[in-house]
């Protein structure tokens, strides 16, 4: 195994309801001591049903929701520490990519100001960041003669491909894929798959993917995780754990069809 | 929407634009398309009836051109509209704003302070502020500018919670993009169409308080060119010369009417297209 590049330690995400009168009147654990490591240019597939805490903990190691308790430390980078240049360097080293294509792009926004915006953020100057999103977007497959079109005129897919040039236009590292394709048509879905193991394999980037589809899990990963409650119940590297899950809900995750935990084609 | 009511609509859009921007019209050339000196006065000529001797719309107890008066009321009208509803936007942006994005205690304070100011009786309000601080049109302006902002910030926090929950936003975070870009690119562009649509109908709260306050007498003071303050100078000649009341009982109608019109259909017309 290579090195590891991302170390989630404990990572707990607790929400209070705080009244008026009360203060923490009430508290919801949407995540609880989370911990795992991913090494580098690896897939770390996340498993669970809808509702178990895996968008939270996506959005808590990305630091845009940070943890209530526990550390998330990316390349050496702990965003934790609250320092300036920390922050700064972790959001170069990590980007996020949502499920919902048509919510990612802001509508006021044409989509080559959207790609650019990283680069904007960093200073580049002007001419070399056009330059820089034809190529963005030429890589992800979309003409870079459409940058100054509105996200509207994009089917999902499309919006999908823009939103990874977007993450990718900072040079990151990790990536951390939250149902990148579950709201997208199966054919397109498998499409965006291709391009994420392509753009994988030669940005050599390491991509936390996570998924209710347990055939696209088995697929991208070589390590699984499942999680259940907001906690990881089992995590092995991917043979390992397809052909013999040890927890008794991955069993019957991977049984036949009726214990699946939600349909394939749900409505979000 | 059907086909009929969508020309209805249109039709209705199109007619308060045009009264809407013929008023600015009005209300900025009325030195040079104005009859008459708004402030002379005629003694012998008062309450000389509509279209005659040259008064196209009569005159009052003054002699004065109620026509000129008229003009030039468009002017108070639209500057105290335009005023207070820039006072109550600039304050409800950075209330809301602020209640959206810092935490919860802090939203919950201003939020307090916003439902405050909106429980009080409007016009109340408006004469308690203008009483202290002296009667007159600038006063009133800020009075209807402060009173008519938790309109703005409440609207603007909730947007703002909304949106920054939007993926677009988390990934402009994610980014690294810095506070101030977030909001003047991903937060205020993406609420444009509600604040537009609160604009114009605030413009019609505003001008029925300026009426209501100059009417009572603390708001436009005499012999200021303003139409609720000729409408409470007609009330003591309604059955001599009814035309007194009658033109700004009108144009304040018509304005009001037109504004909150506008307001509604922009606010159908700009949802919709989202």
């Amino acid at each position: 195994m290579t090195a590891e590049l991302v170390r989630v330690d404990n990572v707990s995400k607790v929400y209070y309801q705080a009244g008026l009168l009360r203060q923490r009147a009430r508290s919801m654990v949407a995540v609880r001591n989370v911990s795992f490591s991913i090494a580098a240019n690896t897939v770390l597939g996340l498993v669970g049903e809808s509702g178990c805490g895996k968008s939270t903990l996506a959005r808590a190691v990305a630091w845009l929701d940070p943890p209530t308790s526990g550390r998330v430390v990316v390349s050496g980078i702990d965003p934790g520490l609250r320092e300036r240049s920390q922050m700064a360097l972790f959001r170069r080293t990590v980007q996020i990519v949502f499920q919902d294509p048509y919510s990612s792009l802001n509508p006021r926004q044409c989509i080559g100001e959207s790609v650019a915006e990283g680069l904007r953020n960093q200073g580049v100057p002007r001419d070399r960041r056009r330059r820089e999103v034809a190529r963005l977007l030429d890589m992800v497959g979309i003409s870079p003669n459409r940058a100054s079109e509105r996200p509207h005129r994009f089917s999902g897919g499309q919006r999908q491909r823009i939103v990874i040039a977007r993450a990718l236009a900072v040079q990151p590292r990790f990536l951390i894929l939250d149902e990148p394709v579950s709201s997208l048509d199966v054919s397109i879905q498998a499409q965006i798959v291709n391009l994420l193991v392509d753009l994988k394999r030669e940005l050599s980037l390491t991509y936390l993917f996570i998924s209710h589809d347990l055939n696209l899990i088995a697929y991208l990963s070589d390590e699984i995780a499942v999680m259940r409650d907001g906690t990881i119940i089992e995590q092995a590297p991917a043979e390992q754990l397809i052909a013999a899950p040890v927890h008794q809900y991955t069993r019957a995750l991977f049984a036949d069809a009726p214990v699946l935990p939600e349909p394939r084609s749900r409505s979000s | 929407m059907t086909r009929r009511t969508e020309i209805f609509v249109r039709f209705f859009l199109v007619v308060s634009v045009v009264y809407l921007g013929a008023l600015v019209v009005v209300a900025i050339a009325a030195p040079h398309i104005a009859p008459a000196d708004p402030r002379m006065q005629n003694i012998p000529a008062r309450f000389t009836p509509p279209g005659t001797d040259g008064f196209l719309l009569g005159s009052d107890e003054f002699g004065r051109d109620v026509l000129s008066r008229l003009l030039f009321g468009a002017r108070s009208a639209l500057l105290v509209g335009g005023v207070a509803v820039a006072l109550a936007l600039g304050i409800g942006m950075v209330v809301g704003l602020t209640a959206g994005l810092a935490g919860k205690v802090v939203d919950s304070a201003l939020m307090l302070i916003m439902d405050a100011v909106l429980s009080f009786p409007t016009v109340l309000l408006a004469i308690t502020v203008v009483s202290v601080f002296g009667y007159g049109l600038p006063q009133v302006m800020t009075a209807i500018g402060v009173i008519f902002s938790p309109l703005f910030a409440r609207i603007i926090r909730t947007e703002t919670l909304t949106l920054k929950q939007e993926p677009f936003v988390l990934s402009a975070r994610a980014l690294g993009t810095p506070l101030w870009r977030i909001i003047t690119v991903h937060l205020v562009p993406n609420m444009l169409p509600k604040i537009v649509a609160q604009c114009t109908v605030t413009v019609a709260l505003a001008l029925v308080v300026e009426a209501s306050l100059s009417f009572l007498g603390v708001g436009a003071q005499p012999p200021t060119p303003s139409w609720g303050l000729m409408l409470r100078n007609a009330r003591n000649y309604l059955f001599d010369a009814p035309w007194l009341a009658l033109y700004p009982g009108l144009a304040i109608g018509l304005t009001v009417f037109c504004c909150n019109l506008l307001g509604d259909l922009l606010g159908e017309l700009l949802q919709r297209d989202q």
